[in-house]
């Protein structure tokens, strides 16, 4: 009997140490140099790419563009199990190797560092459809690219036209015959396509993310509206991940994805996907420590707009933003409410774990949107994101002077709250009417009143403000409690449903040094005494 | 109207009425503390459920049916992480052990008799402390990891069920507790495979269960089943 026992632990114990340590893993390795490589930038970069650089004032090249070296490459490929992709921009290699292979290699003199890395699902930002109340799919039409100016845009011609825009996502599922994508496709506007999982060129299967995704950029319907704002601009199709069920699904695809975007001359790069708890724990939401937010800051770097979903953990366990949206340079895209200008529920939350702005700006959370076959109501930060891309391209397209920062920062300046920002909204909804504009001169919407005896604020919407027939949520104040370091401590967005006065009940000894409080837009900062 | 503005204020106060309807509230210093506990952070305690069946046949005499579902188990797990690859913890649960009895020649154990059906049911309190291997990277996941632990269980109550079909059709079942062959302290231990909230695992009983001087054969020691981590 004790012989069994004794057999049965130990075989299980064996058994299961070869099927968790014996199996190849993935590790990225890190060289410590590019020693011998040349690189000619006007043979490897698209027209394109050489534009934008010298648009945007930056070299044509530098360290991080030139080739990995390929006998590091076929060095270390030669002792592993398999080598699935390498970076240039972060010079390394990501391998499946087994605890053997991996320690032999970090042993050869040219590898300066072997990092473990975990093999989870990610998670596209975007969720099940019956989760809140409907309105009508022409509402959702009508409001999803109206809010941010297209009536204007569409008067002045603008459309995106010039602009290359390249989208990461699981595939995009029957988008090739799919009537929202018949104008691209005959104008040829597609100028790429890279499947990187199966490495190889075609991308239209793996999932109707991506298809809904690119029909909120330049989609239309079978009665000729528009989904998106940008439907003359150039795609570059990357298929990134595989929806589910795939074992691998990496974040180092992405950044594959992403120079081989700025190869091909594209000006944005539109992502609707993120990491989080499988992989992260939020305090490493600071936009370092992730592969894929290296990666985007990286492709910021090189002048393209990283436009990012926001994510939708903002009613589950995680709550905040995941990476890559946690990146500096990465404009994150919360989601809103399609009937008003408030927080769409799943949208998640800000700041950066070292307390940064996110999201940067927000867009419709719910949007009508192309599927792999037919049209459908779709929620998520995911159809917010490409709403924000499609408007990126066209402010480019007006503004083709801009760097890609310059852009990122008018486009936080263009949103409804700014300069106004929370948490949940990031600065708000862009408009083309407010992008680039400095007339900053608003008349009060509100007074503040205080009252130093009772430790209270007095907030009083002005009467020619209010309009006691608007409906529910239409008429919203933001109020924040913000600390020296301009962090907020907390916020809140009141629905003004009278013309009562809101109180709020300060404490000398409390960290917050001011309220910030915005009505209609106009934004106001009460010191606290 | 500075004044009247403030009296309004302090009305509302004092009367704890709402001025307006708030949506809206975070509050981002708070919300943003790192917790102590999480499934990969310090501290973590879960509920699990288990279920799992008879894998080995036991000794001649006394051999159990193979297969055969009848253990489940209802407990909460405490884990402390020491490190990305190690944790500590214990568990308590309500295990029942439910054997069925092989009906055939040369059976000895309990008795001789060949029943239609014959069962042994065990009712028992457990405990087990183990340790845990992880592998991998991470978030704030159970991930990929193996227990092992040894566990020993108390039983607070046990029934023997027979049940024989007669040649005349009639049908005799009967259920005794009390017996006095049975242990009431057993140990053993388990060996647990998992990764995020499934796991399979292997328990084996070291100890024997019928008192040595009864002489009886053993029957099955080796229960094999899937547990779900509950949170």
């Amino acid at each position: 009997m004790q012989r069994k026992g004794i057999a049965f632990i130990f075989f299980s114990f064996i058994i299961c140490l070869s099927v968790f340590a014996q199996n190849p893993v993935k590790y990225r390795i890190y060289f410590k140099d590019k020693a011998n490589q040349h690189f000619d930038p006007q043979s490897y970069f698209d027209q394109k790419a050489i534009e934008r650089r010298l648009k945007q004032g930056l070299p044509l090249s530098d360290s991080t563009d030139y080739p990995v070296n390929p006998f590091y490459l076929n060095t270390v490929e030669a002792k592993v199990s398999e080598l699935k992709v390498h970076s240039r921009w972060l010079n390394a290699a990501v391998v499946m190797a087994t605890p053997e292979q991996i320690a032999d290699v970090a042993r050869l003199p040219f590898v300066a560092a072997v990092e473990a890395s975990a093999s989870v699902y990610m998670r596209p930002a975007s969720r099940d459809e019956d989760t809140l109340p409907a309105l009508s799919a022409d509402k959702n039409i009508e409001r999803q690219i109206a809010r941010m100016g297209a009536e204007m845009l569409q008067a002045e011609g603008v459309n995106g036209n010039g602009v290359r825009v390249a989208i990461f996502d699981v595939g995009f599922s029957g988008a090739d015959k799919h009537p929202a994508f018949t104008h691209l496709f005959e104008k040829g506007k597609i100028k790429g396509t890279r499947d990187f999982v199966k490495k190889r060129e075609h991308v239209y299967e793996g999932g109707w993310h991506g298809t809904a995704v690119w029909s909120c950029i330049a989609g239309k319907t079978l009665d000729g509206r528009w989904l998106g704002l940008a439907w003359d601009a150039e795609f570059l199709l990357a298929r990134t991940e595989l929806e589910r069920s795939e074992p691998f699904a990496e974040e180092e695809y992405w950044v594959a994805a992403a120079e081989w975007a700025d190869k091909n001359g594209a000006d944005i790069i539109n992502s609707s996907l993120g990491y989080t708890e499988n992989r992260y724990f939020p305090e490493q939401m600071n936009g370092k420590t992730s592969f894929i937010s290296r990666g985007a800051n990286m492709a910021a770097r090189k002048g393209m707009l990283v436009v990012n979903a926001a994510g939708n953990e903002g009613s589950g366990r995680w709550g905040i933003i995941g990476a890559p949206a946690d990146a500096d340079s990465v404009l994150a895209v919360g989601g809103v409410e399609p009937c008003c200008d408030y927080h769409i529920d799943f949208s998640s939350f800000g700041p950066t774990a070292d307390k940064r702005l996110k999201p940067n700006v927000a867009a419709q959370g719910r949007t009508e949107s192309a599927k792999s076959s037919g049209y459908s109501t779709v929620d998520g930060t995911s159809f917010a994101s490409p709403l924000m891309a499609g408007f990126a391209a066209c402010m480019w397209q007006k503004h083709p002077e801009l760097k890609s920062m310059e852009m990122f920062r008018l486009l936080e300046q263009s949103g409804h709250l700014y300069p106004y920002f929370d948490y949940a909204h990031g600065y708000g909804i862009p408009h083309a009417s407010r992008f680039n504009k400095t007339n900053t001169e608003v008349e009060p919407t509100f007074d503040v009143v205080v009252d130093t005896a009772m430790s209270i604020m007095t907030i009083a919407i002005r009467e020619s403000y209010y309009d006691s027939t608007a409906n529910e949520s239409s008429q919203l104040l933001y109020v924040s409690e913000v600390d020296s370091k301009n962090y907020l401590i907390a916020y809140r967005v009141i629905d003004v449903r009278s013309l009562e006065p809101y109180i709020f009940s300060y404490s000398p000894f409390s960290p917050v040094s001011r309220l910030r409080l915005h009505y209609k837009g106009y934004t106001f900062e009460q010191p606290i005494p | 109207m500075k004044f009247l503005l403030s009296m309004a204020g302090l009305c509302l106060l004092l009367n704890a009425t709402p001025a307006q309807d708030v949506i809206l509230e975070k509050d981002p210093a708070i919300d943003s503390l790192i917790p102590k506990r999480g499934p990969n952070r310090k501290h973590f305690v879960h509920p699990y459920m288990s279920f799992g069946f008879t894998a080995d046949p036991g000794e001649a005499g006394a051999r159990s049916r193979q297969g055969t579902f009848g253990h489940y188990q209802f407990g909460v797990r405490y884990k402390r992480r020491l490190s990305q690859t190690f944790a500590l913890g214990y568990e308590f649960a309500y295990d029942v052990n439910d054997l069925s009895q092989r009906q055939e020649a040369g059976k000895l154990a309990p008795d001789t008799v060949q029943y239609t059906r014959e069962r042994l049911i065990f009712y028992n309190g457990l405990f087990s402390p183990y340790l845990r291997i992880n592998f991998g990277k991470r978030g704030n996941q159970l991930g990929k990891y193996i227990d092992l632990a040894a566990y020993g269980t108390y039983t607070f109550a046990h029934v023997l069920f027979q049940k024989s079909d007669l040649p005349d059709g009639r049908v005799v079942r009967s259920r005794t507790s009390g017996l006095t062959y049975f242990q009431r302290f057993n140990y053993g231990a388990t060996v647990r495979i998992g990764i995020n909230k499934l796991v399979i695992y292997g328990q084996y009983r070291l100890s024997n269960l019928f008192y040595a001087n009864w002489n009886f054969p053993e029957p099955a020691r080796l229960q094999v089943g899937i547990q779900f981590v509950m949170r």
